[in-house]
């Protein structure tokens, strides 16, 4: 009996070890990357943080920060395109946002985005505030602070206390149902990857998948597009002022 | 009353003497410049009737007509002051029979025995072509002989500088002409030169424009100066000045009619000419590199002088610095100068006053600047002196003044506040010299292999499941134990009656046989046993104080709860009491069996 414990118990610190000594790894990695960056060493930086991103690794700071080199070494599609990453894994950051706004300035394409309602707008600032996790513990939290009201109110013998708890669960079992709802959409905000960037540097726009399709409009590189539909080699975009059109796949990259 | 008659007629006869005693003035006037072949007119005049009048001979020129003498004479009576004006005058009509410059000799005229003389004058004759002016002055009602053709040879502008080259700042005098050799019935237009690269003032000319001949490339032109204007370069290197334009409604002499008439009385037309100066271009240089601190832009000849209105002043007082610069020069494009006040001086924006008159010499006069400046702490304070540099286009370089040294002494006014000195100036917003992303992230990084989310995950389901099932378990157990609790003190309730008649039976048994220590003991539990159970009193907390309070809270008669202590105070006397009547037993027994069916009536239920 003692003996299995004792094999359990060693088998976990193995795999623990070897886990930290991956994490000692991965910060060393970044470490050197900032290192190169701060230098002035862009090329060096990127290419660590580009084989950090391309051996499965995901982190928002890691997209910002391999942005970071794209812009300074000018590859302004690269800079968007990991800016864009990682806003999606972390869109409450700041500074994010801000390279993100800025390194926009030097596309070429300047579209008017539709307009958004303001409630729309208020809404979904209100759901950026925190990811998806965020919100999933938050409506944990919620939940179990409802569920204890629920029992106070219940068992409680004084009228006061009835009334307090009541209005108190009403309120909690808002913010629970509010944090579900927030939780959900922006899992399905950093699930899908329907968005990508051009990065051919003049693309043609044409109405149908194909090379015979009539010419539409011209996309330069850098801009955001939304994919709505693929077929083949072609794909169907949408760009924010819900002009819609089809370009080869190829000439994108996925968010 | 005589007298007053003889004083008037003394006063007239003075005022006669007067017009024969003020100047004689002789004088001959004669366009300057003739074509030959042209008309003109030579006219003597003089201010007073002459005895005798001698022409000069007219050697070179053709008398055409004359002497014709024309006098007029005019009297002016203002404010009592009576005086007389006496014009005589001489006209002859010449031609020009040849080219060259000749002087046509003085005139000598003799009034009241004295001769007077005109000065000779000189005539340039010039075989310009065939159009010829015969008027010295434009005037509509004269019968010009024109040739008229219509082009800009007979009339043209053209904008004239006193200097084709000066340093930034150098005023320069711009003198827009108009060369004519028609009649001029009007102006229509104009449009003014811009000049751009200058600041441009306009100088004060004349209302009506005046004309004098001039010879240009040998034809006669009536000049006449349009407009004046000074001019401060602003910009460096060759500065072209636009052409200005203007309309001249220009009589001509009606052709193609040929009516007999037309030739007699000469009918005219009234022709629009535009007419468009040519451009111009003016060389500016700029002013030597290296100039003083001082300099703000002055160019010309000035002088300088500073003082301030107070010697010694108290502090939080206002003193008066007043600088003056006075010259010629760009006096008016003059910034102001600087100068350090201490810092514990609160200084304020200077009043700027100018008194300049834009003459075509260029611009005089003086600016001044005052500084108000007040200490806000006292001292004696060497303000140093004032400096003023200027750029002299003559000597062509900075000449610097200097002011004496000026000199304020502060005496402190004896409030507090005067030593500190203001807090709050020269906070400014911030500027923003460049932009740039945000710096990387480098610390607090976290990198995960892949991005787990939680919401709608197993994990997640399972923590939802497992706070419900805490919930549910929780419920049960507080209700299951509150049941529990319920039920016992239940119980005990239904029972006390039953325990407590089961004890009062003992307690019977024992009063049957007089054993009076054991029937108090089974009172005396039957009756606490009984009130404990009743009201769910703890054993622990039984005494008479609680039982009381329980029993008040119980709504319990104060009379029955009085007769249950009574009879648990009896009991306990009893029970040690050495000796015990029967008879008090049974009634203590009795009282208690009717205080328990009391008690039960009330809180039984």
């Amino acid at each position: 009996m003692n003996r299995r414990y004792y094999s359990l118990i060693v088998l976990c610190l193995m795999l623990f070890a070897a886990n930290a000594k991956a994490e000692i790894q991965i910060d060393s990695l970044v470490f050197r990357a900032n290192e190169h960056y701060i230098d002035n060493n862009f090329d060096r930086a990127a290419e660590l943080y580009q084989t950090l991103v391309d051996s499965g690794y995901q982190s928002a700071d890691i997209y910002f920060n391999l942005g970071n080199a794209y812009f300074k070494l000018n590859r302004m599609p690269y800079a968007i395109l990991n800016f864009e990453r990682a806003y999606r894994l972390n869109s409450s950051d700041e500074d994010i946002e801000f390279n993100l706004e800025y390194a926009r300035t030097f596309t070429v394409d300047r579209i008017e985005p539709l307009p958004v309602f303001f409630l729309l707008k208020w809404y979904r600032s209100v759901r950026r505030m925190l990811p998806s996790n965020g919100w999933a513990w938050s409506s944990i939290l919620w939940i179990a602070v409802t569920l204890s009201l629920a029992l106070i109110f219940w068992f409680a013998l004084k009228p006061f206390t009835k009334r307090l708890t009541f209005s108190l669960g009403i309120i909690s079992l808002v913010f629970a149902v509010v944090s579900v709802v927030f939780s959900a959409q922006e899992k399905e905000n950093e699930t899908i990857r329907d968005k990508a960037i051009i990065f051919q540097p003049v693309v043609t726009v044409k109405s149908s998948p194909g090379e015979t399709g009539n010419e539409i409009f011209i996309l330069h590189s850098g801009t955001k597009v939304q994919i709505t539909k693929a077929l083949g080699k072609w794909v169907e975009i949408r760009i924010s002022d819900g002009n819609k059109g089809w370009i080869p796949s190829e000439s994108i990259e996925l968010i | 009353m005589q007298i007053k008659r003889f004083c008037i007629t003394l006063l007239f006869l003075a005022s006669c003497v007067n017009l024969f005693a003020q100047e004689v003035d002789f004088t001959v006037s004669a366009p300057s410049v003739v074509s030959v072949g042209e008309q003109f007119r030579v006219v003597f005049k003089l201010n007073a009737r002459p005895q005798e009048l001698n022409p000069p001979a007219f050697d070179n020129f053709y008398i055409l007509a004359g002497p014709s003498t024309s006098s007029s004479s005019s009297i002016q009576i203002v404010n009592g002051q009576m005086t007389q004006t006496y014009e005589f005058s001489y006209t002859y009509i010449l031609e020009a029979t040849e080219s060259g410059k000749f002087e046509i000799g003085s005139a000598s005229a003799t009034v009241s025995k004295k001769e007077y003389k005109t000065n000779p004058i000189s005539i340039e004759v010039v075989t310009g072509g065939g159009a010829q002016s015969a008027s010295s002055k434009v005037q509509q009602s004269e019968t010009p002989n024109i040739n008229a053709e219509q082009s800009s040879d007979n009339m043209f502008i053209d904008i004239e500088f006193d200097r084709g080259t000066a340093y930034r700042g150098q005023p320069i005098l711009a003198t827009l002409k108009l060369y004519t050799r028609q009649n001029i019935a009007g102006f229509d237009d104009f449009k003014f030169p811009s000049f751009n690269g200058f600041w441009s003032q306009e100088v004060e000319t004349a209302n009506n424009i005046r004309f004098q001949r001039e010879n240009i490339n040998g034809r006669v032109y009536n000049v006449g100066i349009l407009k004046k204007y000074l001019l401060l370069p602003q910009r460096t290197g060759d500065l072209k000045i636009n052409p200005f334009e203007l309309v001249v409604l220009a009589q001509q002499q009606g052709r193609g009619s040929g009516s007999i008439f037309d030739d007699f009385f000469g009918s005219h037309q009234t022709v629009k000419l535009r007419l468009q100066s040519k451009e111009k271009t003016l060389k500016i240089r700029d002013l030597p590199p290296n100039a003083p601190a001082s300099f703000t832009g002055a160019v010309g000849d000035f002088n300088l002088q500073a003082s301030l209105d107070k010697a010694s002043i108290k502090t939080n007082e206002a003193v008066n610095l007043k600088v003056r610069i006075a010259g010629s020069g760009n006096i008016k494009l003059i910034e102001t100068p600087k100068f350090e006040f201490p810092s514990s001086f609160e200084v304020f924006d200077p009043k700027v006053t100018d008194n300049i008159s834009t003459t075509s010499q260029g611009a005089t006069g003086s600016k001044t600047f005052e500084f108000v400046a007040i200490p806000r702490g006292p001292g004696s304070f060497n303000l140093g002196s004032m400096e003023f540099t200027y750029f002299s286009p003559l000597k062509e370089k900075y000449v610097t003044l200097k002011s004496e040294s000026l000199n304020l002494s502060v005496e402190a006014d004896g409030s507090e506040q005067a030593t500190a000195p203001m807090v709050g100036f020269g906070r400014e917003d911030v500027r923003f010299i460049g932009k740039d992303i945000r710096f990387i992230k480098t610390e607090g990084i976290k990198v995960g292999r892949s991005y787990n989310l939680l919401f709608a995950s197993k994990a997640y389901f399972a923590i939802v499941a497992l706070l419900l099932i805490a919930f549910v378990a929780l419920f049960w157990f507080i209700q299951q134990n509150r049941k529990l609790m319920d039920n016992i003190a239940l119980v005990r309730t239904r029972k006390a009656n039953k325990v407590a008649s089961k004890r009062l039976r003992e307690a019977q048994k024992y009063l049957s046989l007089s054993n009076a220590e054991s029937f108090h003991e089974e009172l005396l539990k039957a009756l606490w046993g009984y009130v404990a159970d009743k009201l769910s009193i703890p054993v622990a907390n039984l005494s008479s104080d609680t039982v009381r309070e329980t029993l008040e809270h119980s709504n319990v008669q104060d009379t029955d709860i009085d007769e249950f202590l009574r009879i648990i105070a009896a009991c306990e006397y009893a029970r040690y009491a050495p000796k015990s009547e029967t008879s008090q037993m049974t009634h203590l027994y009795d009282n208690a069996i009717s205080l328990i069916a009391k008690l039960e009536g009330v809180i039984g239920k």
